[in-house]
């Protein structure tokens, strides 16, 4: 089961499950869009996950109010996962192969969209349902949308540690946004999520969520545009809390710079911060070459350096080149890295090894 | 191949990495946990020690090895599987010996045993030298545990233990600790560790003598007869100084006044 790089890719092939809808007539012309990712994560000495993902993305307009869209999905991940903490690294490969269809209906102030998910790996199915609204007023300034999404999730992990367990996730998502003249664009979005059933991660020690699990984000965007260079400024900031007393903040800022000929360049940095699940363990080496026990009555524990207090930084450049027949190609670049003492307070947890990631996205579509 | 030692008391640890290892529980309930591993995944044995080892299965992603003496469970599957070593191998329940009121010998076997001595003074036969088992405190008494697994006994008053290369007595309140006073006193503090004299003393005790004729008894054994000599003697023992003559006059004066 492979949390981390199914998350990371459905942020980076931008597939979420409700999915925002901005336009209100139907697209003129049909597109594909074909999209590669290499992702390889380590700590000092150590590589860790490496996923390549493949994915092709299809829509096409159909009887002037409506656009059906699919997008196919192919990762495999390989390398080592840590049993504890960011120590006991044991291998892994598995491979992930998704669907998504949509269908939308374009009203004249606003659209209408279905969606249906798929995905499946050697001991994780996941199937999911969305349906999202977009409204705007009769100026067209503010939009307002309504997504609904609901995930079933089967799991069978290759340990056999469980064996039929399932997991349900609701989501339900508010979003405002308003243009503020010719130059600014901003966005509000909520979120709330709530979820029951198996949360554990089936390949970690001691490794045991509470079943039940609520989310809610906020998420602000300002996009501004400026006329001299020609660029366009994406700032935006997530909170996120949820039931397992995680809060984390998000800064993320981009600038998109046109050149000539229809190239662009876009800069990216992203600082993130978040607290610890309250049950998380912190990692303690005294008991070396044994792992931590948790005390045998604490009900829920988790020893996954994702439920961690850390701090981190993502780099990134995008660079992209539109051609006039309808072509265009794009290629991200993004490093991150993660650190304990990077905690937004200073308190990050104790004695874990520090994380990195780079990815390498290279993204070719055309409309026809 | 590296080894381990727990305390007394209840320890825990916890395995996920593979190794070859010995691991000692000592006394307490001890406990290993083998991370997300099913039992399945290992061939879990007992050799004619006592000690139980536990091996991965041909096959598995990393081989663990570990011999396990004085350990009592076995957790797998994160904590939903627990297998306890005490009845794993068809051992019956723990063996339960009560005594009586009088003076009670036990003998007991490998396994687990608990054994209430009630009143006298009762003693255990263990079949091995001291060295060989691990003795510590329990809430109600005190548990003696063989390094090598074999056996395991709990004990609740029983005042003596009998190894094959020397006598324990546990019973400080009681025989064992007017013994070491005794020969505190009359033989000097080096006395008190003579496993002869404390033998010879519990013997006594323990046989029926009195507190008091066992105090005479040492005396005499010194040949100090005068009392001017058995004060002295005991002053220096106890006090570690001789005593001054004013001290000398009134610690008699005090023996001649208590004999009348």
């Amino acid at each position: 089961m492979s949390t981390l790089p199914h998350t990371l890719l459905m942020a980076a092939l931008a597939l979420p499950a409700v999915q925002a809808a901005q336009a209100e007539a139907a697209p003129e012309r049909a597109s594909v869009a074909f999209k590669s990712l290499d992702y390889q994560d380590s700590q000092p000495g150590d590589p860790r996950i490496h996923v390549r993902a493949r994915s092709l993305m299809v829509t096409a307009p159909v009887a002037g109010d409506w656009s059906l869209s699919g997008t196919l999905t192919s990762d495999a991940i390989s390398g080592a996962s840590p049993a504890y903490h960011s120590s006991a690294l044991g291998q892994m490969h598995d491979e992930r192969h998704a669907l998504d269809l949509g269908a939308t209906r374009y009203f004249g102030r606003g659209t209408l969209t279905l969606g249906a998910s798929v995905s499946r790996e050697s001991d994780y199915l996941s199937r999911g349902l969305s349906l999202q609204g977009s409204l705007s007023t009769e100026d067209r300034n503010t939009t307002w949308t309504v997504g609904l999404g609901i995930n079933h999730d089967t799991i069978n992990p290759g340990n056999r540690i469980v064996v039929d367990e399932h997991k349900q996730v609701t989501d339900l998502l508010l979003g405002l946004t308003q243009v503020l003249g010719t130059h600014d664009i901003v966005q509000l979005k909520l979120g709330h999520s709530k979820g029951s059933g198996y949360f554990s991660d089936p390949y970690k020690a001691f490794d045991n969520r509470p079943r039940e699990h609520r989310r809610e984000t906020l998420l602000a965007r300002w996009n501004h545009h400026l006329d001299a260079p020609d660029g366009t400024l994406r700032l935006s900031y997530r909170y996120y809390s949820d039931s397992y007393a995680i809060h984390a903040h998000t800064l993320g800022l981009e600038y998109v710079q046109a050149l000539p000929h229809g190239w662009s360049v876009t800069p990216l940095a992203r600082l993130y911060s978040q607290s610890a699940a309250r049950f998380y363990i912190d990692a303690d080496t005294s008991g070396s070459p044994f792992a931590p026990t948790p005390p045998a009555d604490a009900r829920f524990t988790s020893l996954d350096q994702r439920l961690s207090a850390f701090g981190a930084r993502t780099l990134g450049l995008r660079v992209a080149r539109q051609f006039g027949d309808g072509w265009q190609a794009d290629l991200k670049l993004e490093h991150y890295a993660q650190r304990s003492a990077w905690q937004l307070s200073g308190g990050g947890s104790p004695g874990l090894a520090p994380f990195g990631a780079r990815s390498v996205q290279v993204g070719l579509a055309r409309s026809f | 191949m590296a080894s381990y030692s727990g305390t007394a008391g209840n320890d825990a640890w916890t395995v996920i990495n593979p190794g070859t290892f010995t691991l000692d529980g000592l006394g307490g309930s001890d406990t290993l946990y083998l991370g997300t591993s099913l039992r399945s995944s290992f061939n879990i044995t007992r050799s004619a020690d006592g000690a139980v080892h536990v091996d991965s299965i041909s096959g598995a992603s990393g081989a663990l090895h570990a011999t396990l003496v004085n350990m009592e469970k076995l957790v797998f599957n994160n904590r939903q599987d627990t297998l306890d070593l005490a009845t794993y191998f068809g051992d019956t329940h723990p063996q339960a010996l009560v005594g009586t009121a009088g003076n009670d010998v036990f003998t007991v076997g490998t396994g687990s045993t608990t054994v209430n001595g009630l009143a006298g003074i009762d003693t255990i036969d263990f079949s091995g030298v001291r060295t060989a088992f691990q003795l510590g405190k329990t809430t109600s008494g005190y548990q003696v545990a063989a390094h090598n697994g074999s056996e395991t006994v709990v004990l609740t008053d029983v005042e003596r233990l009998h190894f094959n290369d020397i006598n324990v007595a546990l019973d400080l309140g009681g025989h064992a600790g007017e013994v070491a006073k005794v020969l505190g006193a009359v033989f000097g503090a080096s006395a008190v560790s003579n496993q002869s004299y404390a033998g010879i003393g519990l013997q006594l005790l323990d046989g029926g003598m009195s507190y008091p004729a066992l105090c005479e008894l040492a005396v005499s054994v010194t040949g100090q007869t005068s009392h001017d000599d058995i004060v002295t003697l005991l002053w220096r023992n106890v006090v570690g100084t001789t005593p001054t003559a004013a001290a000398l006059a009134a610690r008699l004066d005090e023996w001649r006044k208590s004999a009348h």
